[in-house]
């Protein structure tokens, strides 16, 4: 594929890679030829920081500790942030990460300050853990996946009719959508390898990159992808899981 | 107390009819029990000593080990060392450690418990010794991550102040159970339980990389740690350059390891060191003797009966075994799908072994039912990139998953040519090829030992008849 020197910044992946996350920049670097994956850790400062120009800026599904790290670590940089996300830069967030861009965690009767980047806040309950098998549709994509947290997401932004649940839980647990999307900030709960698991989705990114060539491996990631979406599709599927 | 009367006469009639029938390890009068007095394992009476044991991967292994060892010491021994580890096996555990008066007739109880629900058990059971083998990655469905198990385990810790815990220095997460680092908005708490901590020393090991690390950053300032030595994965000694933090100072530390001899010397307290067997030829089984070393030496049985004892018993056949048929070295591992430490760590196990093999993996969560759909993030956390070796020479995979681990396989970057992926697990023998391979490993997961046991028959049979 055609890349222009994409730049991919994974955002601590030593925080956030909980749950194989690191696999959808890896993935995504795979198909776009040329592309530059860059690493930054914690203890360094963001590329899109440092006046580089990044094209996508991913982070995946952490544990809450290292999550509140991530905060801190991110504060410096929130207004940045704010303006990359009003500017349209791709932003792809799993699992927990995309509470960080919210406004606030509350847990009990913490209150976790965060980027408030985008206008929504996350309501954390660690002895509540919520599992599903996920099947929702987006722009008439299928999108299929496997949640487990222990918050939800609730304001403004998560309100937005974004991916329509079919199969599992929405954003919270009163809602029938999933994901905090906004401009090109795509937030969703799904965790893990997201985009493997959803190839359509990896060419809606690359077509907003201007790219729309075949995926690597594309004949093997939708035979899975059709698989498992035609084990969701089967009536009486069971999507709510138990802890067991 | 009328409740817990009935209960347990009605729970022991069921054990003995259980037993009577040959369905001793099986937990059902332990489910009856807690059916008819939920806090039954509370209000059972305790043998004067209870060991329980913990963690993520390990837990079975060592109950056996240290309930078979307490039996060579001549000792009446109850447990529950068949991986029944949730409440109705604990209960069914000791439920056999007393009769019908609620007395014990049982000099000990070896308890295994489920790291998860740990808190809810421990404070009933109150062990005077618990041994947490580690806490690694496992299910993301049911254990989320290691922070979580490990405040689970804390929280039980808790309400037992007076038990001792038996802890693995090298793990950078378990050994810190007892204590806990605020980090981030909390108070650092330590519990008054007394602590004794085993290690292994440097053994100077190859460690292959992992795709996701279990202890990313010190926990108390978010930096990354510094391993000084790793035996695998992140089991090793660490340091924090930030904060100092650093890995706990062991008391019983395995020093020289002799895997030709199947030995191990271990010092204790930096006194002279003692020479016992090992169970095999892996470092997590060598982690798990020096645990049983610690408990042991901790109740006073001398270094010269245990290591005695230590070269009389065996690793349950369910975890691992080896046979031999037609020159061919056949293995059965328990690898656990679905949790990510224990499928990588054999996977390298594997990987490091210099013999030519063939690899069937046998490690769906619903093995052979078509409809089941399952969580596939463990693949992308689990380090298939690891048996991209020369020495491996075909991988076989068979089950319901089987497009996932096609592409999972290839995105490892092994090459096209060494796997076969197919739906019908039936077929598996078909495709082993026995020319120029030296050994077969299979992989299975605690759910599927008699499927594996079956493959390895089946090729078996088709060495047998020279189908080679």
């Amino acid at each position: 594929m055609s890349g222009r020197n994409i730049k991919i910044e994974v955002l601590y992946p030593e925080l956030s890679n909980l749950y194989g996350d690191y696999y959808n920049a890896k993935y995504l670097a795979k198909c776009i030829k040329d592309a530059e994956v860059i690493y930054t850790s914690n203890d360094h400062k963001p590329a899109f920081a440092e006046r580089k120009k990044i094209d996508i800026i991913y982070m995946g599904s952490m544990s809450e500790r290292n999550q509140e790290f991530a905060i801190e670590r991110l504060m410096p940089y929130k207004d940045k942030i704010k303006g990359l996300i009003e500017g349209g830069t791709i932003i792809l967030a799993t699992g927990n990460a995309l509470e960080i861009f919210g406004n606030y965690i509350l847990d009990g009767e913490r209150k976790i300050p965060c980027l408030e980047a985008l206008d929504f806040h996350a309501v954390r309950q660690m002895n509540d853990r919520r599992n599903c098998f996920f099947l929702g549709e987006y722009k008439n994509m299928k999108i299929v996946g496997h949640k487990g947290q222990f918050s939800f997401c609730e304001g403004k932004l998560a309100e937005g009719k974004n991916i329509k649940v079919s199969g599992g839980f929405g954003i919270n647990l009163n809602s029938k959508y999933e994901g905090i999307f906004y401009k090109n900030f795509y937030g969703t709960y799904i965790l893990g390898p997201f985009l493997i698991l959803n190839p359509y989705f990896v060419k809606h990114i690359l077509k907003s990159l201007g790219l729309e060539e075949d995926l690597v491996f594309e004949k093997e990631i939708i035979d899975a992808y059709n698989d498992r979406l035609a084990r969701l599709e089967q009536p009486g599927t069971e999507f709510l899981m138990g802890a067991e | 107390m009328l409740r817990f009367i009935i209960s347990l006469w009605a729970s022991k009639l069921c054990l003995f009819f259980f037993k009577l029938t040959g369905k001793e390890k099986d937990d059902r009068p332990g489910i009856l029990a807690l059916r008819l007095c939920d806090d039954f394992i509370d209000r059972v009476k305790k043998p004067r000593l209870v060991v329980a044991v913990t963690g993520t991967n390990g837990k079975t292994t060592i109950a056996n080990l240290v309930s078979d060892i307490l039996k060579l010491e001549g000792k009446r021994v109850a447990y529950n060392n068949w991986g029944a580890n949730y409440k109705a096996g604990q209960a069914r555990c000791l439920l056999d450690a007393v009769n019908i008066f609620n007395r014990p007739t049982k000099d000990a109880a070896v308890v295994e418990v489920d790291e998860l629900l740990s808190y809810q058990t421990l404070p009933w059971i109150k062990p005077d010794y618990i041994i947490v083998t580690n806490i690694c990655r496992d299910s993301i469905r049911r254990n989320a991550h290691q922070e979580y198990i490990f405040n689970s385990i804390n929280k039980g810790l808790a309400l037992v102040p007076e038990t001792k815990l038996i802890l693995n220095a090298d793990d950078p997460v378990s050994s810190f159970l007892g204590e806990r680092y605020g980090g981030t908005g909390e108070e650092d708490t330590r519990l008054p339980n007394k602590r004794i901590y085993f290690s292994i020393a440097d053994q100077k090991q190859e460690v292959l990389p992992t795709n996701v690390s279990d202890f990313p950053v010190c926990p108390k300032c978010g930096t990354k740690p510094e391993f000084l030595y790793k035996h695998y994965r992140d089991i090793g000694k660490f340091k924090c350059p930030k904060c100092g933090l650093a890995s706990k100072k062991p008391k019983y530390i395995g020093n020289a390891i002799d895997y030709g001899e199947r030995t191990i010397c271990v010092s204790e307290a930096g006194q002279k060191e003692n020479r016992y067997p090992l169970v095999s030829d892996t470092i997590f089984n060598a982690f798990n003797v020096v645990a049983i070393i610690a408990l042991f030496r901790e109740l006073g049985l001398s270094s010269k009966k245990l290591a005695e004892n230590i070269g009389r018993i065996k690793i349950p056949e369910s975890r691992m075994a080896f046979e031999e048929c037609g020159g061919i070295k056949i293995a059965t591992f328990t690898a656990k799908g679905q949790n990510v430490s224990a499928a990588s760590t054999v996977f390298g196990y594997i990987a490091k072994e210099p013999e030519d093999k063939e690899l069937i993996l046998l490690l769906d969560e619903h093995y052979g039912d078509d409809k089941a759909i399952e969580t596939i993030t463990w693949l992308y956390e689990s380090d298939f990139e690891n048996l991209n070796q020369p020495n491996i020479k075909k991988i076989i995979v068979a089950g319901h998953r089987y497009l996932d681990y096609r592409l999972r396989l290839k995105l490892a970057g092994i090459p096209e040519e060494k796997v076969v992926c197919v739906r019908d697990e039936n077929t598996i023998p078909d495709y082993v090829e026995f020319d120029g391979i030296d050994s077969i490993y299979i992989l299975h997961d605690v759910y599927t030992v008699s499927k594996a046991k079956n493959i390895k028959e089946r090729i078996k049979e088709r060495m047998l008849n020279n189908e080679r």
